[in-house]
């Protein structure tokens, strides 16, 4: 597998807080790469500094850098809204839009110049069946986001992400406003993307970090502690820290 | 390998135009609010400030500009503001309590709710009207202080009603229980516990209506607040005039001086105003610090 | 009520110990209790009282004026004569009058009232937010008759540079000022609207890559449209109810003009006008103030009914 993103010795700061810290880190492409720790960690943070979310946020500081593909992120050849066309992100709550279903998915491809309605069509279609969820809803697309369950309504989400054609998908802790169930369709969904797509998700839950990534990068206090294959970042850990959380004596 | 390659930066260029446009404009719409802040207190200082001498607070109103005042005008909102502050805070304030802490969620409830909102959107002739009828006629008061006085009551219950309950409604429910708990009634609980919380929240609602009732002019035109008063208003039932009205009076003569006049009437008028509001604004900050 | 209970503990300790030397109950404060509750009550009557006495007075005065003038030619008539023989008490001059202020006043302060509230919710950094919110209150915090002033000394003039066929009097001045009075109840009531729409669909829709104007225009306004709308609609019953400005600046001429340079008068106006003579009670004049009263009051209640309408019934779920 090689290394889609290189995060290289990476400081964020909000204001005076220093929320990030020395992050340096590769995530392999087309893999799952999972982000563990608990509350106020760092992981979210990172995760939002791979779309530049974090822009948005007044007083925001990045020292070091991120590279896609090669790309320096935060360098003058990188549009910010092209950055995120090519790196989608799922919210931990599902936040459709209130429009239709249809509309909703069209959303991107029409900001980015899409707007022949059979081209459109062809995109709202795929974007639905790689989502899992066009069978479900490929009778009424033109009714309201809101109409749908929760879980029908993340992937709906997904749907939305993936209609843009990115490379990279986010996922911040995304199934956490989820039941079980829709909990499940949507890990199983990520495992189908993963062939396409490079997955990089925030998880509460280490079980499903254990689950269904295949890379596991655990923060404390805003540095990565340790980060290995799954596998062995659970079965053999090599801080003491990492073993401390995983067998759940913190956080 | 550039994963960025694909990228139509043309038509991001093109959009990002759009919205370097789009915030200029809306800037620029902004800021039209504030010019015309700007314009009207300039307009008005360059016009009034050579009239605003000693006379104007000392002299009655005459038929000359030169040594016209209004004394009596000044004395007037004064006297109607302490008629209403005392009558309107018991109305409202008691108004507020009942809907926020007495009331059952029941139909009724929600008519004067859905009342005291619909009132606040009457225009204030309206209650010019209601005053001439009701105060001025019907109960014989004739164009006096206190007919003029109730009609603006009436025209600020609505917005002191509805600031008191948002006070009122902000004292967290912990501290009714904790009344509760030590065997205190509900009468106990409101007055004890409730209201010395509420209260700062209160007047600052209290003391923001005084402000518009006291620049209001056409509720005091309808029940004929007198144009031309020149002696002090001694009791309840003595016609009078307020700041405004002697203001429009001055407007409505046609010669320089008097707009002049009307320029420096209107400069006491916002300097109360500002005077108020700024208390107000004191005292909410410190309400805000307490709480 | 303190020391009462105080005495009561001190009598069960000399009496000798039984049950029922504890009292339950305290004869003052129930009385307290039982009588606050009523008084409140009847403060809060108050505002009930207030409608009934607007309703009923508009009601059996306008009733008395409908029995001279009949209630057609009232409210099809369009010539608006009280004072001069051959009297005529047609309403459309006035309303059409009113009209026309009010349209000037929305199409001034509808588009500046929305773009400062986009600006305000979606663009200025929080320190200018900070500074500009308290000066736009400071608008709405003028009396009319100031602006009534403003409208005189400087619109007019400006107005009259323009158009040299412009009177002292015209619509137009009075228009554009109601529309600044008016501007900071659109933009705040839409500001409102505008940040109750949630963070997380701002946040899906840049993770998409929009840009902001896109964000504000594509998300944030359809999806705050109802308190958009109802703020509009609340916009332009305030500016039909407004009085010293058309009073001042707009004329007294009963006018159906289309010509917004005219001198016109709205119905407002029209009401300050006759109360400020003496117009003895009983007489036709007294009592179209009263059906002209009876016509602004229906209006701009029904216009606030619809706001509160629209508010509610198309808030959108998030």
């Amino acid at each position: 597998m090689e290394a889609l993103i290189n995060i290289n010795k990476l400081n964020l700061f909000y204001g005076t807080f220093h929320a990030l810290k020395n992050v340096s880190l590769t995530i392999p492409e087309k893999a799952i790469t999972a982000f563990i720790g608990p509350s106020g960690c760092g992981k979210s943070t990172l995760l939002r500094t791979l779309n530049r979310m974090n822009d948005m946020i007044p007083g925001t500081r990045i020292e070091g850098g991120i590279a896609i593909g090669g790309t320096e992120i935060y360098s003058n050849e990188v549009d910010v809204e092209t950055l995120r066309k090519k790196v989608g992100m799922v919210f931990q709550q599902p936040n459709p839009f209130p429009k239709s279903i249809y509309d909703n998915v069209a959303y991107g491809p029409r900001l980015h110049g899409v707007t022949s309605k059979k081209a459109l069509d062809e995109i709202v279609e795929t974007s639905l069946k790689s989502a899992a969820l066009w069978d479900e809803v490929k009778d009424h697309l033109k009714r309201s986001a809101f109409g749908i369950s929760g879980g029908q309504q993340q992937r709906l989400c997904i749907a939305r992400a993936l209609a843009v054609n990115p490379d990279i998908l986010l996922m911040d802790e995304a199934t956490s406003a989820l039941d079980p169930i829709s909990t499940l369709k949507i890990e199983e969904l990520a495992q189908e993307l993963k062939d396409k797509y490079t997955i990089v998700m925030v998880t509460h839950n280490m079980h499903q970090a254990a689950r269904v990534s295949n890379q596991t990068v655990f923060f404390l206090n805003g540095e990565v502690i340790e980060y290995s294959d799954t596998e062995k970042l659970f079965s053999n850990p090599t801080d003491q820290r990492t073993e401390d959380y995983i067998s759940g004596r913190f956080g | 390998m550039n994963i960025f390659h694909d990228a139509n930066r043309k038509q991001i260029a093109g959009r990002r135009r759009t919205d370097w446009l789009l915030h200029i404009l809306f800037v620029t719409a902004t800021s039209i609010g504030v010019i015309a802040l700007c314009a009207l207190l300039i307009d008005i200082l360059l016009d009034g400030v050579t009239r605003l001498q000693p006379d104007l607070f000392t002299n009655f109103p005459s038929r000359k500009a030169d040594g016209s005042g209004m004394k009596s005008a000044l004395v007037g909102t004064i006297y109607m503001l302490l008629i209403m502050a005392p009558v309107s805070f018991i109305f409202g304030v008691g108004a507020a309590i009942y809907l926020e802490e007495y009331a059952g969620k029941n139909r009724f409830t929600r008519i004067i709710q859905l009342n005291i909102s619909t009132l606040a959107g009457v225009p204030s002739i309206v209650y010019g009207i209601l005053g001439l009828a009701l105060f001025v006629r019907l109960l014989a008061l004739d164009k006096s202080l206190i007919a003029g006085a109730l009609t603006m009551t009436l025209l600020v219950l609505p917005i002191i009603i509805v600031s008191a309950q948002e006070a009122i409604r902000s004292v967290p429910k912990s501290r009714r229980d904790a009344s509760f708990a030590l065997g205190a009634t509900k009468w106990q609980t409101v007055s004890r516990s409730v209201m010395p919380s509420a209260i700062p929240g209160i007047l600052t609602g209290v003391i923001l209506a005084m402000s518009r009732a006291i620049g209001e002019t056409a509720p005091l035109v309808m029940i004929g607040a007198l144009t031309y008063v020149a002696y002090l208003p001694e009791g309840l039932k003595d016609s009078f005039t307020v700041v405004p009205i002697q203001v429009y009076n001055w407007l409505s003569k046609p010669q320089v001086e008097f707009q002049e006049l009307a320029a420096s009437g209107i400069i006491v008028l916002l300097a109360l105003l500002l005077l108020m509001n700024f208390s107000a604004i004191l005292l909410r900050n410190k309400y805000q610090k307490n709480v | 009520m303190q020391s009462e209970a105080l005495q009561s503990n001190d009598n069960a300790k000399n009496a000798p110990v039984k049950v029922d030397a504890y009292k339950f109950k305290n004869e003052r404060v129930s009385i307290m209790n039982k009588v606050m509750p009523i008084l409140l009550f009847l403060c809060a009557s108050v505002s009930i009282m207030t409608t009934i006495g607007i309703v009923v007075t508009l009601l059996t005065e306008t009733y008395q004026f409908f029995k001279t003038i009949p209630i057609l030619d009232f409210l099809f008539g369009t010539k608006w004569s009280p004072l001069i023989p051959p009297k005529s008490f047609g309403v459309l001059p006035l309303l059409s009058g009113t009209l026309m202020i009010t349209v000037i006043a929305c199409l001034v302060a509808v588009p500046i009232g929305l773009a400062s509230a986009i600006y305000l919710s979606e663009y200025a950094p929080k320190k200018v937010r900070k500074v500009i919110k308290p000066i736009l209150e400071v608008l709405a915090g003028i009396p009319t008759i100031v602006y009534g002033y403003f409208a005189l000394s400087f619109i007019t003039p400006i107005i009259q540079s323009i158009f040299p066929s412009a009177g002292i009097f015209n619509a137009l001045s009075a228009g554009i000022v109601v529309g600044i009075m008016i501007i900071p109840m659109v933009s705040s009531l839409s500001e409102d609207a505008m940040s109750s729409v949630p963070r997380s669909l701002r946040d899906g829709a840049y993770a998409l890559g929009a840009t902001r104007f896109e964000v504000a225009l594509k998300i944030v306004v359809p999806a705050a449209l109802s308190g958009i709308v109802a703020s509009a609609v609340l916009a332009f019953s305030r500016a039909i109810g407004e009085t010293m400005i058309v009073t001042l600046a707009a004329g007294s001429t009963p006018n159906m003009t289309a010509n917004p340079l005219d001198s016109i008068q709205t119905m407002t106006a029209y009401i300050v006008q006759v109360s400020l003579g003496d117009t003895p009670h009983g007489t036709v004049e007294y009592g179209s103030i009263f059906a002209v009263g009876m016509t602004l009051f229906v209006i701009t209640f029904l216009l606030n009914i619809l706001a509160q309408y629209v508010a509610r019934r198309f808030r959108e779920e998030y």
